[in-house]
């Protein structure tokens, strides 16, 4: 079965959106399934929004076709899609209570008054908002706003529900509880999620799967896991998470060479269909470990402390390694190991072959 | 201490400079002889009655408040459409014209507007010079940026586009996103455009006794002409026109109120 055709799965093929000559979005087919949690991430003006804004019906693609539940949806105006929408600016409307913005969706669909009231107490109820029913969106606080407006478009029981960098506006405390709130509140109701934000560690926390995106194509979709670990590009590996980038030459065999050095890394069968290719060599910090001043196995490297950060659970220490061009490499300690590591000191550490991950 | 008292007699000043002429006003439009001397003397409520009595007078005052009721409803009318198409538009382009646009009757002092009008407007055989129709043009073109400009302020401050966007989203439609969306929350805008408008266009001297006839001419025109009849009587004239204006904003804000109540309460 085609994964996006679910009942409430949304797919896009080959969708394409033209600024006058800026290509906001380029050829971008992704399938996201019924109930799937769904992040897309990536820098500022990689064409989030607008990717988003096609799904709901806001702008029309020109270049291929959106389909919901299956059915393309060219030349479905924006009402007819069932298509819940949250903004970063919550967009409450100024006019109307709290209980009266949840009941808005449903009172132009001309529900029976009695469920409108019922639903509307239950969704409030979910998140906490019961109390301010009758307050307005002014009187509250911006977490508050933002839980009124994710309950407002859920109250309309969409197929899909489409987030556009909803907790950016909010303080630090704030947008780590309301990400697991609305992580639970889509496990809960199991509806599909679409979630654009440029926070890349938010995405990888309560995502199902994550698409990035870079210069108006995707450049790389998985699981968190996946894309933290296998890396697809460059571009991927710098943009999720941390990572120190090794550039240098593959000579074949799982050896890959850096500034006079030999790695042995573990590679993919194809890879050795390019020996002497130019290559990089993508090593997380918290994979590079301390090693015993006498440890004479592969993959070990030193160097001087240049400088450290504390960063609560553990230190990031960045580490001058003796090369021509001076480079630097990051690596995570522990605290107790972190705190014994002063400015200056000589480190010696190594890496695993199947913690490195190589790219060409 | 020093500065307090300042600041104090300079409000004093202020409102004594606005209201002394008013208060004159008052007292003159009762006194029977008000002729070198300071204040009025003798007691009368002749004035007034005469005022009434006189078609002219009476005919301004309606004249006036039709063309000032007709020229906020549809500047109003007018100023709610393009505020929203320009707002929805987002051209950078269409909005420097609007600007622009209203920019053009702040700039062109009304003396110039009413000579051009009636060049414009006066051919052989058909002249719309003194009708209340062309009174109503001028007018309406005259305080038009007066009602844009708050409304404007006013769907620029609550993001109208993203809340249009919200309320398509939810299922409804264009015009039920007009209708219990837009309106409501750009009343206070068009309740303070409304006020300022009235008060412009029926206290406006120029245009009207440029472009208005014997049978138009509206309060502030025979208001003029009042002061060659007697002092007093200008006196009781002037006293009904202040008093017709601020009731008639006061009754403007209460209606505003009323409606965005209403609104509020989700009707
Ligand atoms: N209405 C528009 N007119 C012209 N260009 C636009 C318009 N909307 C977006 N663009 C351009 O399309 C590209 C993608 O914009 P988009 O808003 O989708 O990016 P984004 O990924 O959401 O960025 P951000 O993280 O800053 O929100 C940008 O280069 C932007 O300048
Ligand atoms: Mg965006």
């Amino acid at each position: 079965m085609n994964p996006g055709s679910g009942k409430n799965g949304v797919e896009l093929i080959g969708v394409g959106k033209l600024y006058g000559s800026t290509q906001a979005v380029r050829g971008v087919s992704l399938a996201v399934r019924e109930g799937e949690f769904l992040s897309v991430v990536g820098p500022s003006g990689c064409g989030k929004t607008t990717m988003l804004r096609m799904i709901a019906g806001f702008i029309e693609p020109d270049a291929g076709d959106v389909l919901i539940g299956g059915v393309s949806m060219k030349g479905v105006p924006v009402r007819g899609r069932r298509v819940g929408i949250v903004f970063q600016n919550y967009a409450l409307f100024p006019n109307m209570t709290v209980r009266e913005n949840v009941a808005f969706g449903m009172k132009v669909q001309k529900r029976p008054q009695l469920q409108i009231e019922e639903t509307v107490a239950s969704l409030l109820a979910m998140v906490n908002m019961a109390d301010r029913a009758d307050s307005y969106p002014r009187q509250l606080s911006g977490g508050q706003q933002q839980r009124v407006a994710l309950v407002r478009a859920l109250a309309i029981e969409p197929r899909v529900l489409l987030l556009d960098e909803p907790l950016s506006a909010l303080d630090a405390k704030v947008r780590n509880t309301l990400r697991f709130e609305i992580k639970r509140i889509q496990r809960d109701s199991g509806i599909t999620m679409i979630y654009v934000t440029h926070d890349q560690e938010e995405a990888l926390s309560i995502s199902d799967r994550v698409a990035l995106m870079r210069g108006g194509s995707l450049e790389q979709v998985g699981t968190p896991a996946e894309l933290y670990s296998s890396p697809a590009s460059e571009f991927a590996a710098d943009f999720i998470g941390v990572n120190n980038i090794l550039r240098g030459v593959y000579e074949g065999g799982g050896k890959f060479a850096w500034n006079g050095r030999f790695f042995t890394v573990e590679t993919p069968a194809e890879a050795e269909r390019n020996p002497g290719a130019r290559a990089i060599l993508t090593i997380r910090p918290e994979r590079l470990v301390p090693a015993e001043a006498e440890y004479d196995g592969p993959n070990a490297l030193e160097g001087r402390v240049a400088g450290r950060i504390f960063l609560g659970p553990l230190t990031r220490v960045a580490l001058a390694v003796d090369s021509p061009d001076g480079e630097t490499l990051l690596l995570d300690l522990l605290n107790a190991a972190g705190e014994s590591a002063q400015m200056g000191d000589l480190l010696k550490v190594r890496f695993a072959p199947s913690d490195a991950h190589l790219l060409f | 201490m020093l500065r307090r008292a300042f600041s104090v007699s300079l409000i004093l000043l202020y409102f004594s400079f606005i209201l002394a002429p008013i208060v004159l006003m008052l007292i003159g439009s009762f006194g029977e002889k008000w002729f070198s001397t300071l204040l009025p003397t003798g007691f009368t409520l002749d004035w007034y009655v005469q005022l009434f009595r006189k078609a002219m007078y009476t005919r301004a005052m309606v004249m006036s408040l039709w063309v000032a009721g007709l020229t906020v409803l549809i500047n109003g009318a007018v100023s709610v459409l393009t505020v929203y198409a320009v707002h929805v538009l987002d051209s950078r382009r269409i909005r420097a014209a609007f600007d622009f646009c209203l920019l053009l009757p702040i700039a062109i002092p009304p003396v110039v507007m009413g000579l051009g009008m009636i060049q414009a407007y006066n051919w052989k055989g058909f002249s719309l010079v003194g009708t209340w129709q062309l009174l109503l043009g001028a007018h309406l073109v005259y305080t038009l940026p007066f009602m844009m400009r708050p409304l404007m302020a006013n769907i620029e401050m609550i993001r109208w586009s993203t809340l249009e966007e919200m309320s398509l989203s939810l299922g409804a439609s264009l015009w039920t996103t007009i209708r219990r969306v837009l309106i409501p929350n750009l009343l206070p805008g068009i309740v303070s455009g409304a006020l300022m408008t009235f008060a412009m266009s029926l206290g406006e001297f120029q245009l009207a006794v440029m472009v208005t006839g014997s049978k138009t001419q509206t309060f502030p025109v025979v208001l003029y002409q009042a002061f060659y009849v007697s002092t007093g009587f200008a006196c009781a004239a002037t006293v009904l026109m202040v008093l017709t204006s601020l009731l008639a904003l006061v009754g403007l804000s209460l209606l505003g109120r009323s409606f965005s109540g209403e609104a509020v309460m989700g009707s």
